[in-house]
């Protein structure tokens, strides 16, 4: 049984021929797990330090987590395995060493399963050994936390997507007796279902007007496969992902790779040794890669006209595109051909299956139009629906409505609320303008047993009663979302994304006392899950936490509508600057006119006439810029900032640069009505 | 036994192999000769079960060959082409055999590797071509086969390796009662080894035969009239060649030599000279009435001429 499905002669020469590939893979790997550990350390250490002024009281120790030893060995799987199975199949592309591998006494499966196992024996030292080395030299290191059962998280990760890896190689150098068609074929392998899938959504949702990914779909393009599950969430920049959806790529992932293996298994018993060194086993095969590539070209080129023969789209630019893409197509066809056969003759004979490849592009465009035209021809129906649900917010921080993916799908019960999302709906459907919308809703609609999501804009008070049902749906517990944070602990860092923020430098400390009052407020008001929300439209800037416990990141809005918050905003700002006020800072910059100094900044109108916000920029060099900064200047030097919000105000935040000297000044001023309206005339006349 | 029936095997379209039959008996050393690209590659790659047939069986010990380990155990196969691991060393390619041959015997290996002073610790890509074929037949060797393929079994060795190849193969077969199938250009070795001898030609096959009858079949006549004579006066014989200078022609006769000698002697010749043939030119008659060979003198006419020669003409 053993000799029949497992041969332990070609197990232990393939692993001895892949060594050189294999320790070169360990070498790499464990260098760069020592000199990490190493370098995180020294580097934690040196930012706590400076942060905290060395007065921390929390030592932070940077967590080595799944989320990063999976993207250092993302090469493992992406580079190496690849290298592995083609020096391990190599002996398939020439004639005297496949003959000699056939000659052997050993059944075909048997040497393949041999193989296979050599490979992942090399794949698996070269993502454990390295690690083992550099959990030990984390050991000593106060500054760098190895999280084991993140590290056999990262490893499983890691195998799965060589087990994948592995597959899709075996099958695409099974089909094929050359090195270039063997990488080919394996490209083949692996980008065609996805392909198909990107190509189904692009049909049944891009050419579909206010369309949503179909959630399943994601799922199994990003997260059915532990590579592209990993590298979007790499994109997204959210850790958080990772652990949330660390299983949901494995089995698929596995699956799919074994799947591929045993079909690779399969061309590898079939195929003749004679085979070797040709582009691949027969001609049929030689047909359908050449037709698959082909028609990648051909079907991306029929999705641009898809737009422009139903949609009436003028871009030309599109029309390029389809003409260009079609092209391409036919240049690949034969140019495959003739690179993987170097024969003139057989590019000919290739000519004559042209109408064939020609009659499925036209079969695939008349797909696409039908389900386009379908997705498109969909009217809402609120009473014949079975039912509606939110599955997600876009287009906004989601954090200012405290939600996240944990939350959705929340089905609507309101009928009210259920008919004005389909009227909505309806209304852009048919191509009308919408209303003012303050975001985008992704809802669920069943009707007559067919599912369609789309995107829903909805204005402002259509939100509001749409985000009470979801909140109450969801119990929201805010409290747990805004932890509290004292002093000197070191596991949460703060920034600011605000245009004052380098001028005025705010400490760690600064942040976390603005956080802190921020905290206050939130939890302090009528609506805390709605309370970002509802201040959104008036904030200055943004305040972004981040947890290292158990990774998480929050950005959260500082705004005039935060009383408390915003009076330590501008308390903090002039802390910070000598030159409080407007005035002020124009006066010593004034002093110091030279070439080049500037001063740039924003103001916000705060009344019901003048609602509005403008950057404005000024330079002492020309005379207009300079005359209208003075016209500034002269309205404000009457006033003192006072920091209340309450009333008609305009808020003035300021920068200044000379010559690597940053000034800065915030403040809300209240004027009186004529020089509000002079302000206003001048900033509508000089500035957007 | 090896037994082929009806083997056929094409290469997209071109037939290498048509409908070959044959029967090898155990403790055999079967010679294999032929033209280029006559097919006796191919028929040792489907005897050594790394080709499979289009058409026709070939069976070893009454069993089929083809993904059959248990048969495959029994067999070594030396190609034209050598493979060897790369950078591998003889004592690695040894490991390698080792893994996969269940009889490979490793004390004959280095028993070998000495005996043809070969260094087992260095790299084979360093060695000489006739070094590589030694290499590959002593790895073959010592797999302790019963069944023994060689093609261009002397290719690249010189005259005392190929004797003690031969002795080795030889030895092998009385001991052990092994078979032998060697194919080689040189007939001169072929014909010191073989028991019986094969001629394939354009993926068929033309003749198999013992050697020893094969050599008193065919044989070369020198005869003399006094009279004017043509080929004609042989028609009743059946005759490969026919070569005549001035009185005396030099006729390749097949058949029974006494009975041939008989009927010339009849004929009242002034000269009648019966001589053996050697395998080579046993060969070499049997092409050319295959219609295989090439008129030299037009060859050589056509090389020495000039190029101003040629554009006059």
């Amino acid at each position: 049984m053993k000799g029949r499905f497992f041969s332990e002669g070609i197990f232990r020469e393939h692993f001895r021929q892949l060594k050189i590939v294999g320790i070169i893979g360990v070498v790499l790997y464990t260098l760069f797990g020592v000199f990490s550990s190493v370098g995180m350390n020294i580097s934690e250490t040196r930012v706590t330090d400076i942060d905290y002024n060395g007065s921390f009281n929390t030592v932070y120790a940077e967590k080595i987590d799944s989320i990063y030893l999976c993207t250092v060995q993302l090469l493992i799987p992406l580079i190496f395995v690849p290298l592995l199975m083609l020096v391990a199949f190599h002996f398939l592309t020439k004639r005297n060493s496949s003959d000699f591998y056939h000659a052997l006494p050993v059944k075909r499966e048997a040497a393949y399963s041999g193989i296979l196992a050599a490979v992942f024996a090399w794949a698996f030292i070269i993502t454990v050994l390295p690690l083992i080395v550099m959990w030990a030299v984390c050991l000593p290191l106060k500054a760098v936390d190895f999280a084991f059962v993140e590290a056999l998280k990262a490893m499983l990760n890691t195998l799965v997507s060589c087990l994948f890896i592995m597959g899709v190689t075996a099958l695409g150098i099974n089909i094929s007796g050359t090195l270039f068609t063997n990488i080919i074929s394996s490209g083949i392998v692996l980008v065609l279902p996805r392909f198909i899938i990107v190509m189904c959504w692009l049909i049944s949702c891009a050419t579909v007007a206010n369309s949503v990914m179909d959630y399943h779909v994601i799922r199994l393009m990003l997260y059915g496969n532990p590579i592209t599950k990993l590298v979007y969430i790499l994109g997204s920049y959210n850790a958080n992902y990772f652990t949330r959806y660390f299983t949901s790529g494995l089995l698929p992932g596995a699956v799919e790779g074994l799947a591929y293996m045993s079909a690779g298994c399969l061309f590898f018993k079939l195929r003749k040794s004679e085979s070797a060194s040709m582009s691949s086993i027969n001609k049929g095969v030689q047909s359908i890669i050449r037709h698959v590539l082909a028609l990648v070209f051909s079907t991306i080129a029929s999705v641009f006209l898809l737009e422009r023969v139903w949609y009436g789209y003028s871009d030309e630019l599109e029309i390029f595109m389809a003409v260009l893409f079609y092209v391409l197509a036919i240049v690949v066809y034969f140019l495959y051909e003739l690179v993987t056969t170097r024969k003139w003759r057989s590019v000919a004979k290739s000519a004559r299956q042209l109408p064939f490849f020609v009659g499925m592009t036209v079969a695939i465009f008349v797909i696409m139009s039908a389900i386009s035209i379908n997705g498109n021809n969909y009217r809402m129906n609120a009473e014949n629906a079975e039912y509606i649900k939110v599955i997600g917010i876009s287009g906004f921080w989601s954090d200012e409505y405290f939600l996240d993916a944990d939350d959705f799908p929340v089905e609507i019960k309101d009928t009210e609320l259920k008919n004005r999302i389909a009227e909505t709906y309806n209304r852009d459907a048919d191509g009308m303008n919408p209303n003012f919308s303050v975001g985008s809703v992704m809802v669920a609609v069943k009707e007559n047993g067919v599912t369609r999501k789309r995107y829903v804009f909805l204005n402002e008070e259509c939100m509001e009663s749409l985000l009470g049902e979801i909140y109450s749906a969801a119990g929201i517990d805010i409290s747990e979302k805004l932890p509290e944070i004292k002093g000197g602990d070191a596991r949460y860092r703060f920034y600011l994304y605000w245009n004052l923020e380098e001028p005025c430098a705010l400490t760690v400390e600064d942040m976390r006392r603005l956080y802190g009052s921020l905290r206050t407020e939130v939890l302090e008001s009528e609506n805390p899950a709605g309370f970002f929300f509802e201040v959104r439209d008036q904030k200055v800037c943004m305040l972004g936490l981040v947890t290292y416990d158990g990774y998480g990141e929050l950005e959260m809005p500082i705004s005039i509508k935060m009383p408390k918050t915003f009076g330590l905003l501008q308390e903090i700002i002039n802390e910070h600057n000598e030159t409080g006020s407007f005035a002020g800072m124009y006066e010593y910059v004034f002093d110091r006119t030279v070439y080049g100094a500037m001063v740039n900044g924003r103001i916000y109108f705060g009344s019901d006439e003048y609602n509005e916000s403008k950057y404005y920029s000024a330079s002492f060099d020309t005379d207009e810029d300079g005359e209208s900064l003075r016209q500034i200047y002269d309205i404000l030097k009457k006033y003192e900032p006072d920091g209340d919000v309450s009333g008609k105000n305009v808020i003035i935040e300021s920068t200044s640069w000379y010559y690597g000297e940053y000034r800065a000044s915030f403040g809300v001023y209240n004027l009186s009505d004529d020089d509000m309206s002079e302000l206003w005339s001048i900033f509508e006349k000089n500035y957007d | 036994m090896i037994s082929a029936e009806l083997l056929t095997k094409e290469f997209g379209g071109y037939k290498a192999l048509d409908d070959v039959s044959c029967v090898i008996p155990e403790g055999c050393i079967y010679g294999m000769v032929g033209s280029n690209g006559a097919g006796k590659s191919t028929f040792l790659r489907l005897v050594s079960g790394i080709y499979r047939p289009e058409k026709g069986t070939v069976m070893i010990d009454d069993e089929p060959v083809y993904e059959n380990p248990d048969i495959k155990n029994r067999i070594a196969f030396v190609p034209d082409d050598l493979y060897f691991v790369y950078n591998a060393t003889m004592r690695r390619m040894a490991k390698f055999y080792a893994g996969v041959y269940r009889d490979f015997d490793a004390e004959r290996f280095e028993f070998l590797a000495k005996t043809f002073k070969l260094d087992p610790a260095k790299p084979i890509s360093t060695f000489s071509k006739g070094m590589k074929r030694q290499a590959a037949i002593i790895l073959a060797i010592s797999c302790r086969p019963k069944y023994l393929f060689l093609d261009e079994t002397f290719d690249g060795l010189d005259p005392v390796m190929r004797t003690l190849v031969k002795s080795i193969i030889c030895r092998d077969v009385e001991e052990r009662k092994a078979t032998a199938i060697l194919t080689s250009h040189s007939l001169r070795e072929l014909e010191d080894t073989c028991d019986q001898l094969a001629l394939l030609h354009k993926g068929g096959l033309i003749f198999e035969s013992d050697i020893s009858e094969l050599k008193t079949s065919l044989f070369k006549v020198q005869v003399a009239f006094l009279d004017d004579y043509g080929k004609d006066r042989f028609k009743e014989l059946e005759m490969l060649h026919f070569a005549k200078s001035g009185s005396v022609s030099n006729l390749i006769l097949r058949g029974d030599k006494e009975e041939v000698t008989a009927f010339l002697w009849k004929m009242n010749p002034v000269i009648l000279d019966v001589l053996p043939l050697t395998l080579e030119e046993v060969f070499t008659y049997e092409m050319e009435a295959l219609g295989y060979s090439f008129n030299l003198e037009e060859i050589g006419d056509v090389l020495t001429e000039s190029k101003e020669e040629r554009y006059e003409g």
